[in-house]
This record gives structure tokens, C-alpha cells and sequence, in this order.
């Protein structure tokens, strides 16, 4: 059966030991490569040599049209295929080829490594894909990392369930095995995600100063999106209500619509909804989304209601009864308006009042100055989130996730959320964790 | 924040890059490219493939996928060549179903792999990425299970390719010439359809065609059956056996060859095994019978294919072993030690042929030869006697003009029978006897024959087997050392042995098969006294010991001389020696007279003769008054001294009748005349034992096997200390085994006698166990 005609017997290869790189010698294919018709390369190369990898041998086959001319060089006469291949960066493809010929490709800057990692992910170079994700692995800084994360990101984009797959920022560098095409998609797109996680980290950890950045006006939505969902990300929420304010002047701006809250609203969509308010100081909240007109007025009310109790609550340190409280006490109040817009606010309401890495470091913070021992908890719940995220990856890969995993990732959520203010809620948690990871890697 | 070093134009490049990442994708964008790979994939289909570029489609799919619209693509893809096989391949084989069949199917089969692999590359990227991720069928998969679900198994494509098939096997069953590549081609294709399995060759075309043929074959058993002959049977199988193998192994699946194999012989061979080989005139028996050994060894070959073939065939080898082992060891007039062995050997000579020639060497048709031999060689209660004969018989000196290394050969076939014997130890009192005759009348062919044996007897049962038969041969030769320091001593102090040439050997008591009580006999004057001299000799060298005169295994010589027709008697002087057990003696002296002779003769034989030195005639009660030889040994001798052949007749006796009374009177016979000067007289009843004496034989067998099981049993106790009845048994059975067989009965009764001696002891709680008493 004729099941793989992509990779030609080995001793084809060995054959032709002194073809080059660069060498027009016994060369019988041309690519013209570039991203626009004014801005091609043309790359000489063996076909012996490409036709060691799948995507290429297809594209040399007889099977397709391709262009031959004919042409004299130092061989004689003889006939050249010509291909043309948009879609990627003339240089980025000759360090395709560099890499085929086992020459040492260069990835000095973090664009021409990024080209690079675009044109190795479009043909399956699982091997070089790594060689890239390392190099830029190194390079990731604050003035790159959201280009990165934005190149990165496109190309992880058909993985499904991305968000969980992120979530674990301490994945280790994936193995990969050489040699073996079938698999090469695969290996691929986790070199790549494992890139992604890295710029997430990074991000995370320098949450305010990614948000300040001009970059952060260029991203496309959902960029803007899979940056501020994130718990983790270190910033205050008043920094990403204005970098999300920032975002949408830009965004007015190049859509040409008028510099209106009603209009930033418009492009803001659902992005609105990822500020954590409920984690706001009533002060804060005044002087930033009220003051801004982005928020409607009854959900400025609404908002405002929960801000204060839980403010007043934080002060009296009664802590323990508070969330529930608060959520039973105002999952009324909007009943009674019964419009579209607070239905949405409300599906928003658990997300509101979780705290992200930074609010709940404050309020271990405060917590500390009453109590000891809670390095020992926070350390366990960082442990905890760890462990669950470590849980998502095999869903991910296609696995159903049975209702008992569900309700355990569920419960985790709610321990999450009420953990920081009830130290039993915290140790229940944990013991829970102990338990996943029992019955995930034993 | 941006990094103030870097400079402003970077920052511009920078934004613009993070533009290049468009994160949405217009739906109609998306439409477009789907249809231009919906148009290209159909184009392949269409074998219009030529036209397209490969690297324009790659990249849409790409795109396509990356931009989260793989499944779109791989429910598009799916819809396509479903598509495209339901309204053209699926019409194209259903115009053809009667005509050109296979061809168009196999075309059509060809022109959906290419273009499958055509497809697979231009969607590698979703048939890497989209596919692993999601656990769906690759895009080769794909293919295959719609060809086979919507074309191969559609409705009747699928049984009329069945049919098709089946059918084009019958005929070429029967003799016809098929289109093979047509069959191999939709084999290999259903195969490749199966998909990591052979589920879908298995069930379209194996399962039926295995029914198929076994119904086939059931047919053509009964057709073979009745041309009533095993070896034209089993030619037939073999050839369809070889016939359905090629066919499998040419062109339909490898993996079909086993399993059609057995069906084949499961029909043939499995269901009439046993009506093959009692096939009457032409089955097992007639083939060994009439040493059909080619025969034999291609039914040993079908045989061996199925599962208890060879048991069958054993079966009934084993019976026809059994019935002409039984018939050769039947006891009756003529049985002759010899001849019983010989014919024993013949038949194991014959099977064994068959066994390396016909079967190989099997491993069970071995076992079962062997333990058939075992079975009727132990019918016989005198097969270990007739053994111990027949090696005598080959060991004695001067028979049959056979080479030593014929003999050899002989004792090596002598030695498997023994193998199959169970009672060694009864082989064992035989065999020493008869050692002891032929060692001490001088009989035996070579030291190194005998020893040779003893060597093969002691690899096959232990030195403890040996080490008696191994001490007689030791007496032997000091024996002649001592003789010769005997003739030293006489020639030195000029001790006066009366005439007599004295030899004797001096033989350790419990090597020799000596009579527990010596007989008594009246030696002659002169030889006593020439014994005297030796005993006093001996003694003086190894005080404490006791010599006793045997006179059983002796032999003299006689110098006698016969007066023609006229009455004189011929008169011997002689001598006789003894020691501890037996001792044989020759003598020699003088006589003149017209006719002399030598007569060899035995000891007691020698002590009559001498007697007719004094007077002419004597009765049967003079002589045993006179001789106190036992009534047996006298009858014996006296039988063959005067009713032996005509030239060995020494004496008359009167009245002429065979049977010996007291009052009946010998005399010496004048008229003696024999070609040959040294005569001579051979004893009555050489050959076997009569029956009185084999009962006795008996009885001290099983004394003796008292004896050891009692030993056997004190052994094992002292090693275990305690242990429970029936293991005991088992024990002493399995330590006994390379002697005898002890019944459990027999052990029973030692382990009573045991306690009663208190060697043993009952334990108090369970009085199965028994307790050693030290």
C-alpha cells in the first residue's frame, strides 16, 4: 500500500551527501517566496533534500501543477520546477531551509525568530519549532512580550479549550519524538503552547507594566480578552479599568466611530465585564468606572451596593459569613429589575468578586496581621491551584471529563473564591486537592 | 510601557506587527476558501488533479484550520466523497454487478486511494493537528470506512462480491483456471478496509469461504472414503492441504493460510482419524504389517497437523505392538531363552525402524513403544531369567562365529529390553549365576566383554547394582595370584601334591550365588590331599580365615583309557580343590592302555568315575553311600555320564532305562570311543532352570526384596524422622523402582515387621504416621 508518499528511502537521501545550501549545483526546484507579489526571494534547493519532510514531498509531487522551466547552468541543460509560496517571510523560509540542510539558522532578533516560528509551524517542523520557542523563550522582555504572546497566541488558536490549557503556567518544556511525521502536528502546537504559557507568566507577573504599554492598544479583542480573564495577573483593578479605557479610545479610533461612552461601550462588547469590581475600594470605584460613563447607572448602583457592604464587612473582620451573604443579598436585589442588561451583570456576579493574584495577596497580607501561620495556607493554596490546573490538560486533549472530575474542578472554584476569608474552607480545599491528585497520578 | 531605549521606528514596527495577527476571520473569507477546497478536492476525484497547486490549497487549509474551522473542513471533506462514492463509484459498480464485476471494483477501489492520498496532502495540516486533537478517523480512514460503507458493503455489492468470490474459488476447486489477480486485488482491498484488523475481511469474504469449504470438504471425505484405502486417502489430503495453502498463500490474505489449513484437516483428517487408520487391509495395522514405511510416515505427517492425531495413531500402533509382543512372549513347549530374546530384539528392531523412518523420531510414538515393550515383556514372569541367558549365551565362549563387535551391538539391543524390565533384581540373581559359571569353568569369551556389560549394566541401574558381579571378578584374578604363589611354595619346598594339578580359586562369601549350605561331598584321596596342601598354605598366609570345599562349579580332567569292545574300565586319577566357597580342579594322571582319552567332567562327575577305579559295577546306592553327593547333583551328573549323547557315554547303565532307581547298576563303558582325545561330557539341563528350581529362585528373590524394602524403608525413616503413611509407600516405591516393583502390601508388612522390631514407632495421635526410633 502507497500510504505514505511523502518520505523517500533513506539511502535516496544519503545519495546526495554533497548537495548544499545555497548551491545552485544539481539544484532543480526555485521557490519564490515572499508575502507580497513586490517583495518575493528565490531560494534554490534540492528536491532530494525537501523531500525528506511530508508537506514538501506533497508539494513536489507530479501530482499538482507545477511550473518547469528550462535552463542552462553549470550542469547543462536541464528543467527547474518553479514554486511560488506566499503566506510567509522570505527570510523566514530560507531558515526553513538552513534548517533542512543542518546549517545553523539564525534567530537573533524576536521578529525573524517569530517568522521563523510561523513558517516551521506551517510545514510541521516540530524540531525547529523548538529551536525557536527556546530562542524566543530567551528573548521575551517587556517591550516584546505582547508581540510575542500575539504571534503565539495565533498560532496555538485552533487548540481547543485554550483557556484551561494556559491556565498552567509551570508546564514544563515538552518532549518531542523526531521521526515521527504522523505526530508532528501535535508536538507543534504544544511547543507552541508551552511558549504562550511562558508569555502569560511573564505577563502575569508584570501585569501593570504590560497594561501601561502603547502595545497593549494594538491588540485585537480577544487578545485583550485572554490577557485581563486571567486570575492570575498581577495588577490592581482601577490599572486594568484604564488600560481597558485605553483600549477602547484606540479601538474607537480605528474603526472610526466617535470618541463616545456609548461607542467605547460598543467596542469594549463583553470586555466590560472583566474588570473585577467587587474587588474595588469604594473610593476607586468612584473616581474610575463610575466616573468614566462606560457603566450604565443601575449597574453603577448595583455595583456599588456590594462594594460597600463588603467594605464595611472587611472592617468589622467578619469575614466568614461575608460572600455568601453578600451574593444572597444582592442576587435579590436584581430580580426585581428584570432587564437584559443586569441579567448579564449578574451571570458576571461570581467573576466580580473573585480576586485576582494581587487582591489576594493584600488580603493575606491583612489576614497576616491577625493570625499566624497563614504562610503555610497561602503556600497550600498556591500548591492547590497548581494541582488543578495540572487536572485540565487531559480534557483538553479530548478526553471527556466525567461529571465527578466537573464537580471537583467546580468545587475547587468555590473553595477558591471563599478560601482567603474561612480557614476551614481553605484546609477542606486542600484535603479535596489531595485527593485529585490521588486519583489523577497514582 | 514601552522601553525608552528603544528608538521610536521600532516602536511603530512593533505596533504594526501585533496588527499582522487577525484574530477573526470573515465568514464569507471562510465560504470562499471551503469552496475552493471543496472544488479542488472534487477535481481530484475527478483525476483532474493537474490544474491545482498544491502549495494555494495547503495554505487555505491551514488557515482554514487555524482559525478554528477544522471541523468545518472535516465535515465538508466528510460530506464530499461521501458524496462523490454514493452518485458515481456506488452507480459505476452497480451497472457492473454482472458484468466485469471485480475489474470495476478493483478501478474503482485504485482511483479512490489516489485520490485519498491526494486529499490526505493537500489537508495535512487538519489531518495533523484537527484530527489528533479531536480523536476523529484520519482523512486515509476516512476514506476507507465511507468506500467501505457506502460502496463495498452497500446493500448487494456486498453479497454479490462474496458471491463472486466464493464462487470463482469453487471453480477453480474443481479444476477451472480463475482470474487470481481479480481475487488477490479484493482480498487486499477488503483487508485495507478492515483498518488496523481484518474485521471487515474476516466477515465479507473469510468467514463465508471457511463455511463454504468445510461443507466442500465433508463432501469430499465421504468421496474419498469410499475408495476404501488409508495410504490413497491420505495422498489425496496431503495434496488438498497443500492445494488450499498455495491458494491462501498466492492471493488471499496470508493470515487466511492457517485457517482454511485447519478447516481442511479439521474435514479431512480430524472427523475420520479413527476410520482412516482401522481402515481393515490398507490402515496402521497393514502398513506395519506389509512395512509400508512411506506410507506410514505421511500419515504420521497429517496426523501430526491435528490435535490428537498422533494419540489415535499411537493408539492403534500400541494395540498391534501389544498383540505381537503378547503372542512372542507366550510361554509354552518350545520356548527357548534365546529365541524369546531374539524375537523380542527382531520386533524392537522393526519399530524402531518405523520410528525413525516413518515418524520421525516422535516423541510419543517413543514413549508409547517403549511402555508397550514394558507391558508384555513383564507378562512373562521368566523374561528377566531369558535375558540373563540370552547374554550368557552371547558371552560364552566360542558360539557363532560372531565378531566382539557384533556381540556388542547385540548386548547394547540386549540392554534396552532390560530397560523395560521390572524386575532387576531377579535379572540380577540370574545373571550372577551364570557369570559365576562362565567365570569359573573358564567359559567366557573375554574379561572385556564381561566387563563391558558389567559397565552397561551399571550406567542402567547404579554401582550397587555392580559391585557384587564387579567383587566375583576381583576373586578371580587374585585368585590366580595366589595360585601362582601356590605353585611357588610347592616348587620350592617340594610339598607333595599327589599327581594332582591343583587350581583353586578362593571366592569371598556373599559375591557368589552359593547354596546357603554347603553340600557334602567325599572327595577322592588324592585330590583331598593336594586341597589339604593348598589349605594349609593358604591359611598360614591369612589366619582366621575358613575354607570350605564347594564342590558345585569344579571341573577335572581325567586321563582314562578304554580296552576296546572287551570289559575294562578306564580308570582316572584326579585331583579336586575347594576354598571358601566353590573350587574347581583338573587333574591329570596316567594310564596305559589302547584307547586314551581325556575326559573333562565336573567335580562330582569326577568322584564316580574314581569309584570304578576299585570295582566294576556299582549301584545308584553304593555310589551316593559312597560319594554322599546330594540327590540332585548325583542324578545330574550321573545322567549325563551314562545317558548323554553316544560319544560322551563314559557309563552304561543297566537296565536301559532313563529314569534312575536305587538298585540300578552302572559300570564303565569299554566300547567308549570318540574321534576326539579330550572328551568332553556336557551336563544334562544346562539351559534354564528346571521348574523346582525356579520356584526356589523365587522364594530367595523375594527374601532378599524383604531385605531391601526393609532397608529402604529404615533409609528413608532416618532421614525424615516422621511421616505419614502413604508417603512412605510412595517413597520406598520410587527408591525401589530401578529394582522391582514392591506392592504396597509387601511394604505394609515390612513397616509392621519394622515396629515390632521397634526400628519404627507408631506416633499417638494419628496412626498413619510413623516415627523413627533411633
Amino acid at each position: 500500500m502507497y500510504l505514505e508518499p511523502s518520505a523517500p528511502p533513506l539511502t535516496e537521501l544519503l545519495k546526495d551527501e554533497d548537495v548544499h545550501y545555497n548551491c545552485e549545483n544539481g539544484c532543480d526546484v526555485e521557490i519564490l517566496v515572499g508575502k507580497s507579489n513586490d517583495d518575493l526571494m528565490r531560494i534554490p534547493v534540492h528536491s532530494c533534500k525537501l523531500k525528506a519532510y511530508p508537506v514538501f514531498a506533497a508539494m513536489l509531487s507530479d501530482k499538482y501543477n507545477i511550473t518547469e522551466k528550462e535552463c542552462n547552468n553549470s550542469n547543462g541543460y536541464s528543467k527547474l520546477k518553479q514554486i511560488r509560496v506566499c503566506n510567509v517571510d522570505g527570510k523566514a523560509f530560507d531558515n526553513l531551509m538552513k534548517f533542512i540542510y543542518k546549517k545553523p539558522v539564525n534567530l537573533q532578533s524576536p521578529e525573524m525568530a517569530i517568522e521563523t516560528l510561523k513558517a516551521a509551524h506551517q510545514f510541521l517542523f516540530p524540531e525547529l519549532v523548538f529551536a525557536c520557542v527556546k530562542q524566543l523563550n530567551q528573548m521575551i522582555s517587556l517591550s516584546n512580550v505582547l508581540y510575542i504572546f500575539a504571534s503565539v497566541h495565533y498560532l496555538c488558536n485552533d487548540l481547543k479549550d485554550l483557556e484551561d490549557l494556559t491556565r498552567n503556567v509551570c508546564m514544563p518544556l515538552p518532549k518531542w519524538s523526531r521521526d515521527n511525521h504522523l505526530s508532528a502536528g501535535l508536538e507543534v502546537k504544544k511547543l507552541c503552547l508551552w511558549l504562550l504559557c511562558q508569555c502569560l507568566a511573564f505577563i502575569d507577573v508584570h501585569g501593570a507594566k504590560v497594561l501601561e504599554s502603547d502595545e497593549m492598544e494594538e491588540l485585537d479583542r480577544p487578545y485583550v480578552r485572554a490577557l485581563l480573564r486571567r486570575d492570575s495577573l498581577d495588577v490592581s483593578e482601577s490599572a486594568v479599568f484604564s488600560a481597558l479605557v485605553r483600549w477602547a479610545e484606540t479601538e474607537c479610533k480605528r474603526r472610526h466611530l466617535p470618541l463616545t461612552p456609548e461607542s467605547k461601550r460598543l467596542v469594549l462588547h463583553d470586555l466590560i465585564y472583566f474588570v473585577r469590581y467587587f474587588q474595588m475600594a469604594p473610593l476607586e470605584f468612584k473616581t474610575g468606572p463610575e466616573e468614566s460613563g462606560l457603566l450604565k447607572q443601575e449597574e453603577v448602583e448595583m455595583i456599588k451596593n456590594v462594594i460597600m457592604r463588603r467594605h464595611s464587612h472587611r472592617r468589622l473582620s467578619c469575614s466568614s459569613t461575608c460572600c455568601s451573604k453578600v451574593k444572597q443579598n444582592n442576587l435579590s436585589e436584581p430580580n426585581n429589575n428584570s432587564n437584559e442588561l443586569v441579567n448579564q451583570l449578574k451571570s458576571h456576579w461570581d467573576y466580580f468578586s473573585r480576586p485576582r493574584c494581587n487582591s489576594l495577596n493584600a488580603e493575606i497580607g491583612n489576614k497576616k496581621k491577625n493570625s499566624s501561620g497563614w504562610n503555610a495556607h497561602q503556600f497550600k493554596l498556591r500548591k492547590v491551584g497548581f494541582l488543578i490546573k495540572r487536572i485540565c490538560l487531559p480534557c483538553a486533549y479530548g478526553k471527556n471529563m466525567t461529571s465527578h472530575e466537573e464537580q471537583m474542578i467546580k468545587d475547587k472554584e468555590l473553595a477558591k473564591v471563599a478560601g482567603p476569608r474561612k480557614e476551614s474552607t481553605i484546609s477542606v480545599a486542600f484535603d479535596f486537592s489531595l485527593r485529585v491528585f490521588a486519583f489523577f497520578f497514582d | 510601557m514601552m522601553n525608552s531605549s528603544k528608538p521610536g521606528m521600532q516602536k511603530k514596527e512593533g505596533k504594526m506587527r501585533i496588527r499582522a495577527f487577525p484574530m477573526t476571520m470573515d465568514e464569507k473569507y471562510v465560504e470562499n476558501i471551503w469552496s475552493l477546497l471543496k472544488s479542488a478536492i472534487q477535481e481530484i476525484q475527478k483525476k483532474n488533479n493537474s490544474g491545482l497547486s498544491f502549495e494555494e490549497l495547503y495554505r487555505n487549509a491551514y488557515t482554514m484550520v487555524l482559525h478554528k474551522h477544522g471541523e468545518r473542513l472535516y465535515t465538508g471533506l466528510k460530506e464530499v466523497v461521501t458524496q462523490h462514492l454514493e452518485t458515481k463509484v456506488r452507480e459505476d459498480v452497480l451497472r457492473s454487478l454482472h458484468n466485469n464485476f471485480l475489474q470495476v471494483l478493483n478501478q474503482a477501489w485504485n482511483d479512490h486511494q489516489t485520490s485519498m492520498v491526494m486529499i490526505r496532502d493537500i489537508l495535512m495540516y487538519m489531518d495533523r493537528v484537527y484530527v489528533q486533537q479531536n480523536n476523529v478517523d484520519n482523512v486515509y480512514n476516512l476514506g476507507l470506512i465511507i468506500f467501505r460503507d457506502q460502496v463495498v458493503r452497500y446493500g448487494n455489492i456486498r453479497d454479490h462480491l462474496r458471491e463472486t468470490l466464493l464462487d470463482m474459488v469453487m471453480r477453480e476447486r474443481r479444476g477451472e483456471v480463475v482470474d487470481r489477480l481479480a481475487i488477490k486485488n479484493a482480498c487486499q482491498m477488503l483487508m485495507i478496509l478492515s483498518i488496523e484488523g481484518r474485521t471487515v475481511y474476516e466477515e465479507d469474504f473469510e468467514r463465508p469461504f471457511l463455511q463454504q469449504s468445510a461443507e466442500f470438504y465433508k463432501l469430499e471425505s465421504q468421496k474419498f472414503l469410499a475408495e476404501n484405502s488409508a495410504s490413497v486417502y491420505i495422498k489425496k489430503v496431503e495434496q488438498r492441504i497443500n492445494e488450499e495453502a498455495e491458494r491462501a498463500k498466492h492471493y488471499l490474505d496470508e493470515s487466511t493460510e492457517s485457517r482454511i489449513v485447519e478447516v481442511v484437516e479439521d474435514e479431512l483428517i480430524k472427523k475420520h482419524m479413527r476410520t482412516i487408520v482401522e481402515m481393515e487391509n490398507s490402515g496402521v495395522v497393514h502398513m506395519l504389517k506389509y512395512h509400508k514405511t512411506e506410507d506410514l510416515a505421511c500419515m504420521y505427517k497429517l496426523f501430526s497437523r491435528v490435535q490428537d492425531g498422533l494419540k489415535t495413531m499411537a493408539e492403534c500402533i500400541s494395540r498391534y505392538l501389544r498383540e505381537q509382543g503378547k503372542a512372542l512372549v507366550r510361554e509354552d513347549e518350545g520356548t527357548n531363552a534365546i529365541t524369546f530374546v531374539q524375537n523380542l530384539l527382531d520386533l524392537k528392531d522393526r519399530f524402531d525402524l518405523f520410528l525413525n523412518n516413518s515418524f520421525n523420531n516422535d516423541k510419543t510414538f517413543k514413549q508409547t513403544i517403549a511402555s508397550d515393550f514394558e507391558h508384555f515383556l513383564n507378562l512373562n514372569n521368566k523374561s528377566p531369567e531369558y535375558l540373563s541367558l540370552f547374554i550368557d549365551d552371547k558371552l560364552k565362549k566360542g558360539v557363532k562365529g560372531m565378531s566382539e563387535q557384533e556381540i556388542e551391538t547385540v548386548l547394547d539391543k540386549t540392554m534396552v529390553l532390560f530397560r523395560f524390565l521390572l524386575e532387576k533384581d531377579v535379572f540380577e540373581r540370574y545373571y550372577k549365576q551364570h557369570l559365576a559359571k562362565r567365570l569359573l569353568l573358564n567359559k567366557s569369551v573375554s574379561d572385556d566383554s564381561e566387563k563391558n556389560m558389567i559397565s552397561k549394566l551399571k550406567t542402567e541401574c547404579g554401582c550397587q547394582f555392580t559391585t557384587k558381579l564387579e567383587g566375583m571378578f576381583k576373586d578371580m584374578t587374585v585368585s590366580n595370584t595366589i595360585m601362582e604363589e601356590f605353585k611357588d611354595h610347592v616348587n620350592s619346598t617340594g610339598v607333595n601334591l599327589y599327581g594332582v594339578d591343583l587350581s583353586v580359586r578362593v571366592l569371598t562369601t556373599g559375591f557368589w550365588p552359593t547354596q546357603s549350605a554347603t553340600p557334602k561331598c567325599t572327595i577322592p584321596s588324592a585330590p583331598r590331599n593336594a586341597f589339604d596342601a593348598f589349605k594349609r598354605f593358604y591359611l598360614a598366609k591369612h589366619s582366621g580365615r575358613q575354607l570350605t570345599l564347594n564342590p558345585q562349579l569344579g571341573s577335572a580332567d581325567l586321563n582314562a583309557v578304554f580296552y576296546g569292545p572287551k570289559r575294562e574300565d578306564g580308570e582316572g586319577k584326579d585331583g579336586a580343590s575347594s576354598s571358601t566357597s566353590i573350587l574347581s580342579c583338573q587333574t591329570s594322571s596316567q594310564k596305559l592302555g589302547p584307547r586314551k582319552h581325556i575326559i573333562q567332567v565336573s567335580t562330582y562327575q569326577m568322584c564316580i568315575l574314581v569309584l570304578f577305579n576299585n570295582r566294576d559295577r556299582l549301584t545308584y546306592e553304593e555310589i551316593q553311600n559312597e560319594t554322599d553327593i546330594p540327590e540332585k547333583d548325583l542324578i545330574r551328573a550321573l545322567q549325563s555320564l551314562a545317558l548323554g549323547k553316544a560319544t560322551q557315554r563314559v557309563l552304561l547303565k543297566s537296565p536301559k532305562v532313563k529314569d534312575i532307581e536305587p538298585s540300578h547298576q552302572f559300570f564303565v563303558n569299554d566300547s567308549f570311543t570318540s574321534k576326539l582325545h579330550r572328551v568332553k561330557i556336557q551336563t544334562v539341563a544346562a539351559k534354564g532352570e528346571s521348574e523346582p528350581e525356579r520356584k526356589e529362585t523365587r522364594n530367595k528373590v523375594d527374601e532378599d526384596r524383604k531385605h531391601e524394602i526393609e532397608a529402604a524403608i529404615v533409609r528413608i525413616m532416618k532421614a525424615r524422622k516422621r511421616l505419614p503413611h502413604a508417603n512412605l509407600v510412595a517413597e520406598v516405591t520410587e527408591q525401589l523402582k530401578t529394582r522391582f516393583l514392591p506392592s504396597p502390601v509387601v511394604i505394609k508388612k515390612r513397616i509392621e515387621g519394622l515396629i515390632e522390631r521397634e526400628y519404627l514407632a507408631r506416633t499417638q495421635d494419628d496412626r498413619k504416621v510413623y516415627t523413627y526410633v533411633a
